[in-house]
């Protein structure tokens, strides 16, 4: 065996750090025992009882920092030795883990805090809705981040809340904003007097920054996860948090967000939509306008337009005026389609899409479909097909990265680029690809260097195009806020560099991506 | 709050700590909470790269300065809780029930029959340390007890040093109870307890002076005048205080509560 070690004078470092250095040094390749103490007279006394205490460590103090390791050969101790540095300085960063003890159960946490009224619950998913229950019958309202809950749990646990008058956001919830409060992915906005209530995660996202963008503010954003609205759950949670919006003194704007609901919710949403003495505005993604309107709503086909007709609203604008700004920003896209159609080599026609975030992916294919061109997608809307294999593109597809298929075993692509960044890189390659269509999605929980990580794909995908001698279009848009943790205008700005067309919102960027393959399919 | 210039010294997320010699300053955000040498910071902190001064009009920090008019002061000491003696015995069963059950595994709580967790070889051998120590402490030589066990444990705050805080907290509340002055006992712990690190010298300060941190306060004021369910709720906050140091500083108070009965029952 062989001792590595290291001293270091006057370098103070919290208990946690140092207790989650040796734990990760110990469990290092070829490691028998690590530790990191100061260096007090009782440290080295147990360093010398474990075996651990080198001459140089006599002469250290109690403000100086131990640092050793005992493995197998002489290059492992050195490894991990430096993995200790590395470690260490990862701990200064910004975000690194809290020094703070946690609860080690429900009731040591409501024992901790007394005034709580409100439980994130993020375990597997087959123990969730136990846990769920749990804080319900404690009378706490609850966002569920897990996913995999059976159905039959959902519907039961949301009927148990509705009785109870408390709130069940899941399960499968990676978004909400509560009192102001990001909770899970969420995006630092302004407060206001708009709320949202939404069966899509990152629909909810999209609208919340395009509110927060445009100078208006959220008073509450409820998520309700994605089955909320079928058939079976019966939108149980979708009304209940309409309903709540609609008598918050606060809300003075609802903007609804989700996949087409099931005609049965539909009916309840309508039953409560038309009697309600606020504006509020639907987007129920794919859905025929004229049948949302018919529930006494403003409908939206996108998640933009939405949120600008709610802000509209909000500062009393008539729809119509929301409409014509786009109207006249559409007519700037289809300019700038025309533009960036020229020089493509024959052959290239097609649109890969490749996103993080499900709603988006639903979102461009809803706009997609205006062309009558057949389409591919691992989370097909009608009425396109669906891929035989996610991770190979065929024609126009659209591929959503969120999907069990490419996140098992690995973190949610909003948080590590590296799947979607080889398939960026291999659409490149591809003969047949034109555009590239991308989300980049801010805030808390998402990938918090987002240009750093994608930039070093797009230059190579760009790179793969210019040796084939064809040209690649990369359309873009960036869903946050300046406020977020990355800071949208710098994430945008090296973006801009990197060569992306960098759109406002996804509409505009799926308008701008099929306005380019539309030309090139004639 | 002692007036003087103090020098940046260390940050951590919740925490900047500001020394003047041997006289500790920590600015801390609202989660730790008020303590005798804390400031609270509404909002996020900032960096720490000036000195802080300390007048009597107040704070003057990298150019903007804090008035002390209008700032609510916390008082650190149990001054004003009038304890219940009749109460003391069940609270303080209380405290020692729920401690193991509830403190992180990496804590001193296994000194109260808490499951360890397994760790390195060398968390093995600070076990045995810190358990032959205490029966040092409290079976036999005091003095050397405390010798062995401050400075034990990883951090800026070693475990042992927590541990010993607790003790002399208890020190305090034996006081307070039995109305015996505990003054020598409690300078005996000190004394043999203060080393090189001035941040443990500073909260060994404290605590031998009858100060504390606002949940350890809360705890104790709980023990001497609360019921059960008082305790359980205030052990449960004070044990967020850091990664180990509210469950090794509750430890460490259950401990010498129940090992010194005999200076206040």
């Amino acid at each position: 065996m062989v001792i590595k070690t290291a001293l270091s004078k006057g370098r103070y470092y919290d208990s946690v750090t140092l207790m989650s250095v040796a734990r990760q040094l110990s469990s290092s390749s070829g490691v028998s025992d690590a530790a990191a103490v100061m260096g007090t007279q009782s440290n080295k006394s147990i360093l010398k009882a474990s075996g651990l205490l080198v001459p140089l460590f006599e002469t250290a103090g109690d403000t100086d920092l131990l640092i050793a390791v005992k493995a197998g050969t002489e290059a492992l101790a050195a490894t991990a030795l430096a993995r200790a540095e590395d470690l260490l300085k990862a701990s200064k960063k910004v975000g690194a883990g809290s020094c703070e003890a946690r609860p080690r159960s429900l009731e040591a946490a409501l024992a901790a805090l007394p005034g709580a009224n409100m439980a994130v619950i993020s375990v597997a998913g087959a123990y969730a809705a136990g846990e769920a229950m749990k804080c319900l019958e404690k009378g706490l309202h609850v966002m569920l981040f897990s996913d995999n809950v059976p159905l039959e749990a959902e519907i039961e646990l949301k009927r148990f809340a509705a009785k109870k008058g408390l709130m069940v956001m899941g399960p499968d919830c990676g978004t909400a904003i509560i009192n102001g409060a990001p909770l899970a992915f969420a995006n630092v906005v302004s407060r206001g007097s708009i709320g949202i209530v939404s069966a899509a995660g990152t629909g909810l996202q999209e609208t919340s920054c395009a509110v927060s963008n445009a100078g208006g503010g959220i008073s509450q954003a409820i998520g309700t996860g994605g089955r909320d609205v079928k058939k079976e759950v019966g939108g149980i949670m979708f009304v209940e948090g309409l309903r709540a919006l609609l008598h918050d003194d606060a809300t003075k704007t609802v903007l609804l967000v989700s996949k087409p609901p099931h005609e049965s919710v539909l009916r309840r949403i309508g039953a409560e939509t038309r009697r309600a003495r606020k504006p509020v505005v639907a987007v129920f993604m794919g859905a025929d306008p004229k049948d949302v309107a018919r529930l006494g709503v403003v409908p939206a086909v996108t998640l933009e337009e939405a949120a600008l007709l709610a802000v509209g609203l909000s500062k009393g604008e008539k729809p119509e005026a929301v409409r014509e700004r786009l109207a006249l920003r559409s007519a700037e896209l289809e300019k700038a389609a025309a533009r960036e159609s020229r020089g493509f080599a024959p052959g290239q026609r097609y649109l890969r899409a490749l996103f993080s975030g499900g709603t988006f992916n639903a979102e461009a294919q809803v706009i997609f479909r205006a062309l009558g061109v057949k389409a591919w997608s691992n989370a097909p809307v009608a009425p396109f097909a669906e891929l035989p294999d996610s991770w190979k593109s065929r024609e126009h597809s659209f591929v959503d990265l969120g999907e069990d298929e490419f996140t098992q075993g690995r973190p949610h692509p909003m948080i590590d680029f590296s799947v979607r960044n080889k398939r960026i890189v291999a659409e490149a390659e591809d003969p047949g690809t034109a555009v590239i269509l991308l989300d980049v999605v801010l805030g808390h929980g998402s990938n918090m260097a987002p240009a750093a990580d994608i930039v070093p794909a797009l230059e190579k995908a760009f790179a793969a195009a210019r040796k084939a001698k064809r040209r690649l279009a990369v359309v873009a848009s960036v869903t946050g806020t300046q406020g977020d943790p990355q800071g949208k205008a710098g994430v945008e700005a090296a973006l801009r560099k990197a060569g992306v067309l960098l759109q406002p919102s996804n509409a505009a960027a799926s308008s701008l991506a099929c306005g380019i393959v539309r030309r090139l399919s004639r | 709050m002692a007036q003087g210039v103090y020098a940046p010294h260390s940050a951590f997320r919740n925490a900047l700590n500001f020394l003047d010699g041997d006289r500790l300053l920590c600015l801390v955000s609202s989660s730790v909470g008020a303590g005798p040498a804390n400031i609270v910071f509404a909002g996020p902190l900032p960096a720490a790269d000036a000195p802080l001064e300390v007048s009597p009009e107040g704070l003057r920090w990298g150019g903007a300065c804090f008035p002390f008019s209008g700032v609510p002061a916390y008082r650190s000491s149990l001054d004003g809780n009038v304890p219940r003696r009749e109460g003391v015995e069940a609270n303080l069963g209380a405290l020692l029930k729920w401690l193991p059950a509830n403190a992180p595994r990496r804590s001193l709580s296994f000194l109260l029959g808490g499951k360890p967790c397994r760790g390195t070889v060398f968390d093995r051998q600070s076990r045995e340390w810190i358990g032959a120590a205490c029966s040092e402490l409290f079976d036999n030589d005091l003095a050397a007890g405390v010798r062995l066990i401050r400075g034990a444990g990883p951090g800026l705050t070693p475990s042992g040093d927590d541990l010993l805080c607790g003790a002399l907290a208890a020190l305090d509340a034996a006081s307070r109870l039995s109305g015996r002055d505990l003054t020598g006992r409690r300078d005996e712990v000190y004394r043999n307890a203060v080393g090189g690190n001035p941040f443990s010298n500073a909260f060994l300060g404290f605590a031998r002076r009858g100060l504390y941190g606002e949940r350890f306060k809360a705890l104790a004021a709980a023990i001497l005048c609360g019921e059960p369910a008082e305790v359980e709720r205030e052990a449960g906050r004070a044990l967020l205080f850091g990664a180990t140091s509210g469950a090794d500083w509750l430890t460490g108070f259950g401990l010498a509560m129940h090992r010194w009965r005999d200076l206040w029952s």
